[in-house]
């Protein structure tokens, strides 16, 4: 949901459903890196509603846009993080073949 | 980032945990949703929670939630017949899926004297019976504790920190020494045969992410 004027789309609140700080304050992080935003942040109106409000205002282009850029530069990032996590546990598994502790000793 | 990554490992990530009890007989000291919650709190192996479905989105199912898609079964038969107190324990508990199973927490090597049996659920007096079926299903940490894979979690920055060596060159024997004696948590050292110092990360305050300064050496 996006709450703006209808004239002016650089500065807008997003309104997300289901969302708490785990994703609100990443994604302000990733929004701050961006040279095109002037302000945002995140507030939870109230912490019994899963509901949080994102504000973007932009140097002009359209806060929308901004806000996508910042969710795939977070995807980005985590992908990344994922990749190099993977690789890392696949050079300890190699270099450690005496038993890991296997908790499933019943299979 | 971090703190999105603690979060999710805390909350989001799906285990599987028993979440529906069906008791037959309870003749035991606890009451039935007593033994129904310490069930639920047992941890249960999860590679399987991956490619399990959770129960309200299955459509194999004929609405119950039971289908093999969504949910393991399992049951438990224990009565008392000895003068013996006897403990029920997770090894107690059968599952119809063999890679679900209570989590085993004997150690491979068996050192420790008592022989661990797993988790205790319920101690029974001669001629005191339990039987029950336990539906698990899959979960997140948010909707209950008990799916909560990690018991907890925790991260910390590190600094980085850089010796200008040019510098250090510079300093004599006597300013290397208050130098290192500077800090209050003796984060330096100093090697007195190369004269060269060093900094052990341990010292450092992470919280407030510095430390006193001898105001000589300020420039650094």
């Amino acid at each position: 949901m996006e709450h703006g004027t209808f004239t002016d789309h650089s500065s807008a609140t997003f309104s997300l459903t289901e969302e708490d700080h785990t994703l609100a304050n990443a994604v302000r992080f990733t929004l701050n890196q961006d040279p095109r935003v002037t302000f945002c942040g995140y507030s939870i109106p109230h912490p019994s509603d899963a509901r949080v409000n994102i504000r973007v205002q932009t140097t002009g282009d359209p806060a929308r846009e901004v806000l996508k850029d910042a969710c795939q530069d977070l995807m980005l990032m985590c992908r990344h993080v994922r990749s190099t996590f993977d690789k890392a546990v696949d050079e300890f598994r190699i270099s450690n073949p005496v038993k890991e502790m296997n908790i499933d000793s019943k299979k | 980032m971090a703190n999105a990554l603690r979060r999710v490992m805390i909350a989001e990530v799906p285990t599987i945990a028993i979440d529906l009890v069906e008791i037959e007989v309870n003749s035991s000291v606890l009451n039935d949703e007593f033994i129904a919650h310490r069930l639920g709190l047992i941890p249960l192996t999860s590679e399987r929670a991956m490619s399990m479905r959770f129960s309200r989105d299955c459509d194999a199912c004929d609405g119950d939630g039971q289908c093999e898609f969504c949910s393991v079964e399992f049951h438990l038969r224990a009565k008392c017949m000895t003068d013996q107190t006897l403990d029920v324990t997770s090894k107690d508990l059968y599952s119809s899926d063999h890679t679900v199973v209570p989590v085993d927490f004997t150690e491979s090597a068996g050192y420790d004297s008592p022989e661990q049996r797993g988790i205790i659920i319920v101690k029974l007096r001669r001629g005191q019976e339990l039987r029950l079926r336990a539906i698990a299903r899959k979960g997140i940490g948010k909707d209950h504790a008990k799916w909560s894979p990690a018991a907890t979690v925790t991260f910390m920055y590190e600094p980085e920190i850089y010796i200008n060596e040019d510098m250090m060159e510079t300093l004599t024997l006597e300013e290397k020494m208050n130098l290192v004696e500077s800090s209050p948590t003796k984060v330096f050292d100093i090697d007195p045969n190369t004269q060269q110092g060093s900094w052990c990360f341990a010292g450092v305050d992470v919280e407030s992410g510095s430390w006193l300064w001898d105001p000589l050496f300020s420039s650094f």
